[in-house]
């Protein structure tokens, strides 16, 4: 379960999230959404634990910055950085001793696979283009076998298949009781997959849903309702 | 803590066995050696020479780096900057479960690494050439390793980890450093001006029990002095609170509370300093800090194709608060004011020598200031400037033109000033503009030039070594032309001469180096 209590942070005077309070029960797929500059990768960086901030946040009950908190969560960045001297496969081991993995050789190897990286596992992370880094950034959170997973824009820089891949993954993820927020603006790509939304702009939670409040309808129209109904709201 | 030993381990593994395999590396550390083997060979011949060679000699040495370090590396710690964190580590290190304080204390490594080399050639150095006996050296060596990291370390902790002390807290803390600096530098300049300047002076300077006593930094002086001078009253108190204060900081560091909230800082430095490295590989002339700001402004353009790039140029520099000026502007105007003051004090204005100190400065400031590269570098990474329907030659020169301007200025201000105390006539002085625009046009094609050959062969530094080689060569064949042509017909015959030497050889060197703007893969 992820736990997201009066989040509020300030940037010097910008405020950029304004006291929000969401959850993500067990083995559910969250979706946070919202234009640019809503506050979506704030939030995303303050749960990953590289914000300082006010209010509270837990992973699976634990604070979110206790190293209990840490060894059972999983981050895909939105720019995904690698260790330039490191190749894949070493990054990969170098998660499993970080977290103390219980993931094995073959496990590691079919993650590989199912990324088509396996003829870049000796490869260095300097060497590797923007996509494979994105690919590579998902199979070492995937490595860690997290309790909770946060993606913040994962299909960006993914090629077809591996957008398939990823979908697939969040999903058994989801059955396996892996609790998941996904931050995008790429509405079409979760679509099928969301299990709960949050919609966010300047700094606050403007509305959440479950799908099955959501009913039938689109995503998309749900999406822009809300944004634009707020502006309306706003300009009245 | 596994984590990160693979992670340094297997990093630090991969970067030797890719640096053996680059054929560069091996002249670089050549180079390296003999460069360090020369600078070394001229301190101790100099501190020879000045009867610096003992071991007083060397505790006044290794005091003076002690002062100049150590207070400027606790304040950036007090502010948050001066430990770099790359991408990957901000990544995959600080969501990771590893503790906050390892993760600072693996940072250090690097420099545990550097501080093991610096203390094992100092103490090399000391027993061969400053007459130390082996164990003194060894208890230094020893010492200075143990405790000084343990402090530093401790320290690091600390004043980076902390998330007690508030962001002012630690603002006042670092100011305080830099004023225990800007103490001594006043009670240095006290000694010196009521004393006469020598070298005993700076030895009692250091040695003096008021800057032996102030915490941890007077504390390692007096170490030093413990430890390679032998026992007084001061340097024993002082060096028993220096180790108190080390393991006491050791005690409270592992006591400190670190959830991690300096990583917020971290990633901001982190940032802000990958964009500077980004912004001086691509030639700005900038330092870690806040993004640049602009101004409004506005340009039309008159004309089209490779010459849009001139106006888009000019346009952006209007936005810079100091338009196309920056700090090399100013090395020019005190070069001419210095040209100017020496004309002043020595100028023989009918001489052949006189008339050869502007252009030799010139030329002088051209090869020592490695090519710097501003907007017209940008273009070659910029894959508009390819698309542009023109010509290559044209394009390198609209891409280069203001460059052109800045040069003529410069030369102005490094001419002008001479000129007028020596009495030169006009020609002279638009001669010597002329000539140093047309240098520094040389080095920027060379610069241009470079990148064709060498692209990413020999690195950056192997770039601007060759650049220098280069145009010093050009320079040489520059000078003998000269020489040859002011014998037969006088100085501005000379002067002429070398004009057009310079100009074709730039000429040549940017027709060559405008295959750059052919491709985008020639670089």
């Amino acid at each position: 379960m992820l736990e997201v209590m009066h989040l509020t942070k300030k940037y010097r005077k910008t405020l950029a999230v304004d006291d929000v309070s969401f959850s993500v029960p067990d083995g559910s797929i969250g979706i946070l959404l919202g234009p640019n500059g809503a506050g979506k990768s704030t939030i995303i960086k303050s749960i990953a634990g590289l914000l300082r901030y006010d209010g509270e946040i837990r992973i699976q009950n634990f604070p979110g910055r206790s190293p209990e908190a840490k060894k059972v969560f999983g981050y895909v960045p939105e720019i995904p950085a690698m260790f330039d001297a490191l190749t894949v496969a070493e990054h990969l081991e170098y998660i499993r001793r970080a977290y103390q993995s219980d993931i094995t050789d073959e496990e590691t190897g079919a993650l590989l696979a199912r990324f088509e990286l396996e003829d870049k596992k000796d490869k260095l992370g300097n060497e590797l283009s923007k996509g494979m880094m994105q690919k590579v950034s998902i199979c070492c959170a995937l490595a860690v076998k997290p309790k909770v997973m946060l993606f913040d824009e994962p299909m960006v820089g993914l090629d077809p298949k591996a957008i398939k891949e990823l979908k697939d993954v969040i999903q058994e993820l989801s059955r396996d009781g892996v609790t998941i927020l996904i931050s995008t603006h790429m509405l079409e790509m979760v679509k099928d997959i969301w299990e709960v939304m949050f919609v966010m702009d300047k700094g606050k939670i403007l509305a959440s849903y479950t799908r099955e409040e959501a009913a039938h309808r689109d995503i998309d129209e749900l999406f822009f309702t809300i944004t634009e109904g707020e502006k309306g709201i706003c300009k009245d | 803590m596994q984590g990160l030993i693979y992670l340094y381990k297997t990093a630090a593994k991969n970067r030797i066995l890719k640096a053996l395999r680059r054929p560069v590396t091996y002249v670089y550390l050549v180079g390296g050696i003999a460069y360090v083997t020369m600078i070394a060979s001229f301190l101790v011949q100099w501190a020879g020479r000045i009867g610096a060679d003992t071991p007083e000699g060397l505790v006044t040495g290794l005091s003076l780096l002690v002062l100049f370090l150590m207070p400027s590396s606790f304040a950036t710690y007090a502010k948050r900057k001066g430990i770099v964190f790359k991408p990957g580590d901000i990544h995959f290190v600080f969501t990771s479960p590893a503790s906050p304080k390892l993760v600072l204390w693996f940072t250090q490594i690097k420099q545990y690494l550097l501080g093991f080399i610096l203390y094992l050639t100092v103490s090399i150095v000391g027993i061969l050439f400053f007459h130390i006996v082996p164990w003194k050296m060894f208890l230094y060596f020893v010492f200075s390793f143990i405790v000084e990291n343990i402090l530093e370390g401790s320290l690091v902790i600390l004043l980076y980890g902390n998330e007690k002390l508030s962001e002012n807290t630690l603002r006042w803390l670092a100011r305080s450093l830099w004023c225990i600096l800007g103490l001594l530098v006043l009670f240095g300049a006290f000694l010196i001006f009521t004393k006469e300047l020598s070298f005993q002076l700076i030895t009692d300077f250091l040695g003096h029990p008021f800057l032996l006593c102030i915490p941890v930094i007077g504390w390692n002086l007096a170490a030093i002095r413990l430890l390679l001078l032998g026992p007084t009253v001061v340097n024993v108190i002082c060096s028993a609170a220096y180790i108190a204060a080390a393991l006491l900081l050791l005690v409270c560091a592992r006591r400190m509370k670190c959830t991690g909230e300096y990583y917020e800082d971290a990633v901001k430095f982190s940032d802000d300093y990958m964009e500077t490295v980004k912004r001086k590989k691509s030639g700005d002339v900038v330092g870690p800090g806040p993004k640049a700001r602009y101004r409004k402004a506005s340009v039309t353009y008159k004309g089209g194709y490779a010459r849009a790039i001139f106006y888009r140029q000019l346009l952006e520099y209007k936005k810079n608060k100091y338009f196309i000026f920056n700090l090399y502007t100013l090395f020019a105007f005190l070069g001419g004011l210095g040209i100017g003051y020496y004309c002043y004090k020595t100028g023989t204005p009918g001489s052949i020598k006189g008339y050869y100190v502007i252009p030799g400065v010139g030329a002088y400031l051209t090869l020592i200031f490695s090519g710097y590269a501003t907007k017209w570098s940008k273009e070659m990474k910029n894959p508009y400037t390819y698309l542009i329907p023109d010509q290559p030659v044209r394009k390198l020169w609209y891409a280069t033109a203001i460059e052109h301007v800045r040069s003529l200025i410069d030369g102005c201000l490094l001419a002008v000033p001479g000129v007028i105390i020596m009495g030169f006539s006009p020609l002279t002085a638009v001669l010597y503009i002329l000539i140093y625009a047309c240098l520094q046009a040389n080095k920027l094609y060379i610069n241009i030039l470079g990148e064709v050959l060498l692209g990413d062969v020999l690195g950056a530094f192997g770039k601007q070594i060759f650049q220098m080689l280069f145009q010093g060569i050009i320079m040489c064949i520059g000078i003998a032309v000269c020489v040859v042509v002011t014998a037969l017909t006088g100085v501005q015959g000379g002067l002429l001469g070398l004009l057009i030497y310079v100009l074709i050889a730039t000429g040549a060197i940017a027709t060559g180096g405008s295959i750059a703007f052919q491709r985008m893969e020639v670089l």
